[in-house]
């Protein structure tokens, strides 16, 4: 290809692992004037490739086989040492987390956990993250020495999990999962969680993201947490019965500093339901059960508060903490919001009927299919949790990579069966520095392709974070209503809004006037869906 | 499977352990597992090239195939493989496939092809 300019550059001894090296390379790649990039071990076989591609600058410096060769192809010479040097920006960005510290002072990581004991003898929870196959070992061990365990690994066998649970309760010690995500114990943020203000709702939760929802709502309604304990997705299987989730709520009423104690999973086998209910109905605490579509009448006659979605979860919580009535669900949507929905469906053709949830949460895609169970004729909503284990083989987690979701987002674009785009954006520790603005570029070319195809595309979002995260939550917001997108305020409004898109769509296909203004369209949808 | 075959190989594509270098040893591996005496020849002679050709990291890997010893994921892989269909071999291949950036999916196209030269 003519105009095409190669550039290359040798960063020696730079040891990095290969997911970061593509990581690298994607993002090289995201600038448009940048048509591919490389980062390559300097082997004789890679620079013989490179040679052949004219790429002798960095292979005349003689890069050894340990030494790391960076190598950009750019329509301009401009965008090549552009990309050069934000290459060696991200090469030095990440030095500091990922090399290994030689001072081996002080500051060196222990290397058993009686090791990690020896140092801090009134150490109470272990976290444990090792390969599942290893696990079970490690949080026995942990539990032998008294300490509770948060078990981030997944791939740990169900008998294991039942003979560490079974252990734990033995001992009255927690086992926060496996494959459990999030947590907050006593303040102190585990995996992936918020920063939220303390307070005195305690939370206990089979679901990462559906934690990270109700805790960051909470925070926004004006309230805060005492603890909120993870319980690892399979604990309220029938096998497993719930073990966790009721040592847990044993403790959060028996802990003074929690007054409402929230619980939240997907809905649990009939007997699990039964056992955890029994117990609620005798707390002498307000209970709210998030079994998100799970049987609201048991959740009642058990005396507790049932939830329709996570912010209906929040609402309750932070009412009844501070000795108010519950509230019902919010059900209407603020009139921007209302616009906004009018306005998008007008933009859609007729051929447009797809709503592709592209989710990185997997509790926040349960909740969006649940809401949109009931689409109009003719509507069917695809939604995607691109977190679940089929798309994330050899790749990290959606909420820490973007680029399948960037992809993902991109073909949106191209399919002219798809009007509505709903997306999730969770901030939070461990999460991505700035998710929003990772897919902002993917949003505008995908919005941009449908346009010039003839439709429009309409992108629907919600964020799951709050403004004490190091994303914050108002700069996410921000960059997504610059590239039109619809932001609404929690995951089930966002999805609220890809449903009145589609009933929009359906009552001005009906009544034949496809160019009705956004109020009377938004007065005819309401009055409709009722 | 020749030695002359493979010595492109070494050294060659992306990450820090080169595609290349994954393949080989995955195809060694799985060569072994299957008890075809071929294997540590080829091995050897591969890890001989990589001791100039690829990186540390690779060429500790092809040192080790060189003697016969592979990580504990490639021995769940092979003997889960090895023991027929109801043996968890979609688990095994998700795990293999699971290392890395792309090293797990390079070191299961070696793999791969192993299996299917000693079918042919």
């Amino acid at each position: 290809m003519s105009g095409t300019v190669v550039r290359g550059t040798v960063h020696r001894g730079n040891y990095r692992d290969s997911v970061e090296l593509m990581g690298i390379a994607a993002e090289l790649e995201r600038e448009p004037a940048v048509t591919r990039a490389g980062l390559l071990m300097g082997t004789p076989a890679n620079k013989a490739v490179l040679e052949s591609a004219g790429l002798t600058v960095a292979t005349g410096n003689g890069a050894g086989p340990n030494d790391l060769i960076v190598a950009v192809a750019a329509t301009s010479a401009a965008a090549a040492d552009a990309a050069i040097a934000r290459a060696a920006e991200l090469l030095a960005d990440r030095g500091g987390s990922s090399e290994v510290s030689g001072d081996g002072g002080t500051a060196q990581a222990p290397a058993t956990l009686d090791d990690a004991l020896g140092r801090m003898p009134d150490a109470n929870l272990a976290v444990i993250s090792t390969p599942g196959t290893y696990a079970t070992a490690e949080a026995l061990r942990a539990l032998k020495r008294g300490l509770n365990v948060f078990l981030f690994s997944d791939n740990v066998p169900i008998e294991d999990e039942i003979e560490l649970k079974t252990m734990a309760a033995k001992k009255g010690l927690l086992v926060m999962g496996p494959d459990c995500g999030t947590s907050i114990v006593d303040g102190v943020p585990i995996g992936f969680a918020n920063v939220v203000r303390r307070g005195n709702i305690g939370l206990i939760g089979a679901s990462g993201t559906g934690i990270q929802q109700v805790t960051c709502l909470i925070d926004r309604f004006g309230g805060g947490i005492s603890h909120a304990l993870g319980t690892g997705g399979r604990d309220l299987d029938e096998r497993v019965g719930g073990r966790t989730m009721l040592a847990a709520f044993d403790r959060l009423l028996h802990d003074d500093r929690t007054d409402v104690v929230v619980l939240i999973s997907k809905p649990p086998s009939p007997r699990v339901a039964a056992a955890i209910l029994d117990v609620v109905r005798t707390s002498p605490k307000p209970v709210v059960v998030d079994f998100v579509g799970g049987d609201a009448a048991a959740i009642r006659s058990a005396g507790a508060y049932p939830a329709a979605t996570f912010d209906h979860a929040a609402a309750i919580a932070v009412a009844r903490a501070a000795g108010e009535p519950a509230p019902d669900a919010e059900r209407s949507l603020p009139p921007e919001l209302e616009a906004d929905a009018a306005k998008s469906a007008v933009s859609l053709t007729a051929e447009q009927r797809e709503i592709r949830g592209l989710f990185s949460g997997g509790s926040l895609a349960g909740e969006a299919k649940l809401i949109l169970h009931d689409l109009p004729a003719g509507w069917k909503a695809r939604i995607l949790d691109l977190g679940d284990d089929e798309y994330t083989v050899g790749r990290p987690h959606p909420m820490i990579d973007p680029r399948l979701r960037f992809d993902q987002i991109l073909a949106a674009g191209e399919d002219p069966a798809i009007g509505v785009v709903l997306l999730d954006i969770v901030l939070g520790f461990a999460s991505h520095p700035d998710p929003a603005g990772a897919l902002v570029p993917a949003i505008r070319v995908a919005s941009q392709a449908a346009a010039s195809a003839g439709r429009g595309l309409a992108f629907v979002a919600s964020v799951c974070g709050t403004e004490g995260d190091s994303q914050g939550y108002n700069r996410q917001v921000a960059s997504l209503q610059e590239a039109d997108v619809i932001v609404a305020s929690s995951n089930s409004e966002a999805a609220r809004v890809a449903a009145r898109i589609a009933t929009n769509c359906a009552t001005s296909a009906s009544t034949g006037t496809p160019t009705i203004t956004g109020a009377s369209s938004a007065a005819a949808a309401r009055g409709g869906h009722r | 499977v020749t030695i002359e075959a493979g010595r492109p190989l070494v050294g060659l594509g992306q990450g820090l352990t080169p595609s290349g270098d994954d393949l080989l040893v995955g195809l060694t591996a799985a060569l072994t597992a299957l008890g075809q005496p071929i294997a540590r020849p080829l091995a050897a002679a591969w890890a001989t090239d990589a001791e100039r050709g690829t990186g540390l990291v690779a060429r500790t890997f092809h040192r080790n195939a060189a003697v016969g010893e592979y990580t504990e994921r490639m021995h769940t892989l092979m003997a889960s493989i090895l023991a027929g269909p109801a043996s968890g071999i979609d688990t095994a291949v998700r795990r293999a496939a699971d290392w890395g950036a792309s090293s797990g999916g390079d070191t299961l196209v070696g793999v791969v092809a192993a299996f299917s030269g000693i079918q042919a």
